[in-house]
């Protein structure tokens, strides 16, 4: 072998051995899933929250849980014949003054969790944007892009159509319609 | 002194011919020291980065297993006969648990640690209840924690707690730690 052509080798050496470096580090940044532990944990905290905050009786008036406010607000909102609470309040206002204590003092206390609510009655003026009776938004949405939404239909009653209670958890919540 | 001339200069001629072969001997050993050196730099710097993310995956890795173990312990609990309400309905009981049964669980899982100890390892189990304002309450339910652990990983559970008693159902969550 001739000198130049050692001296080629050589390089050629040095080349492979920065290449599989490269490629190394590429392939581990690439291959970095995202952390589905958390998606499934934020899945799983949407929709017990949504069941669970359905199911709690309220100070409103006894006997009344959110859902049967929710049902309330979505048939009568704005209405003479809305429910009003002991202490004055209509259906929608209790609901809009209290829903936040529920969703920041979980899933926003949760690490910062940023989401978004919505209670939504989708057919309502279908196929133009649906009417929303609630709608709450908080967190830091730069953190993260998933979103991970859990959607429960209500039954609103005969004549009255339905309702889309839907929750989404994650940073890319506000970029997309959730309902 | 003809031969004397002729010696010197051979003698010059041949020190300069040694000096020039030294010359292009260090700048060969120069060479090869350098394609060393870049040899063994790119392969400390291989090995660092790889000992760093063979580490940092490992701290990821343990990190993700604790945290499944805090969800695995999470959805043991969901399931639990002894905590669970029984208001009549049928399927709508999901995270929904009965204040009194959970107060008896608190003792039962006190005086059977070591039943429980093997369901829930390392688990500190909180209850916060945050809804209505009047009974808010927070309590720790079981505690199997090691008193040397440092860290924790968690997860939450929103839930329902039920009140045979005044016959209502609160809002809240359950807090499940692991301890390592």
């Amino acid at each position: 072998m001739k000198k130049a052509q050692i001296e080629i080798v050589g390089m050629l050496i040095i080349v492979l051995l920065i290449s599989f470096v490269l490629l190394f580090v590429f392939t581990q940044t690439l291959s970095s899933e995202p952390e589905s532990y958390e998606q499934e944990f934020h899945q799983g905290i949407a929709r017990t929250w949504v069941f669970a905050m359905l199911d709690t009786d309220t100070t409103c008036a006894p006997n009344k849980n959110m859902q049967d406010l929710i049902i309330d607000c979505a048939i009568w909102k704005g209405d003479p014949n809305e429910f009003e609470c002991d202490s004055g309040v209509t259906s929608c206002e209790y609901l809009e003054n209290n829903i936040e204590t529920f969703v920041e003092s979980t899933i926003h206390a949760w690490g910062d969790n940023p989401y978004v609510f919505k209670i939504t009655d989708p057919y309502v003026s279908f196929p133009s944007e649906p009417d929303v009776f609630i709608e709450k938004e908080g967190g830091d949405f730069s953190r993260g892009s998933s979103c991970e939404v859990f959607i429960q239909p209500m039954s609103v009653g005969r004549g009255h159509g339905s309702l889309r209670i839907a929750i989404g958890v994650g940073g890319g919540c506000n970029e997309y319609d959730i309902v | 002194m003809v031969l004397k001339v002729l010696t010197v200069k051979l003698t010059e001629g041949v020190v300069q011919e040694f000096i020039k072969m030294l010359k292009k001997s260090q700048m060969k050993m120069l060479e090869t020291i350098m394609v060393l050196m870049i040899f063994f730099i790119l392969l400390v710097f291989g090995l660092v980065f790889y000992a760093r993310f063979s580490e940092t995956s490992a701290q990821e890795s343990h990190r993700e297993q604790l945290v499944t173990q805090a969800m695995d312990a999470t959805e043991r609990f969901q399931y639990s006969p002894e905590v669970l309400c029984s208001r009549g309905s049928v399927g709508s009981d999901t995270n929904c648990f009965d204040l009194l049964k959970l107060d008896a669980f608190k003792d039962v899982s006190e005086e059977n640690q070591g039943q429980y100890n093997k369901y829930y390892p390392n688990n500190l189990i909180e209850v916060h209840i945050i809804y209505p304002e009047e009974h808010q309450r927070d309590f720790v339910l079981f505690n199997n924690t090691d008193e040397h652990a440092l860290n924790e990983e968690l997860s939450f559970m929103p839930a329902v707690f039920f009140d045979p008693v005044e016959d209502e159902s609160y809002f809240g969550y359950l807090r499940f730690a692991v301890w390592y």
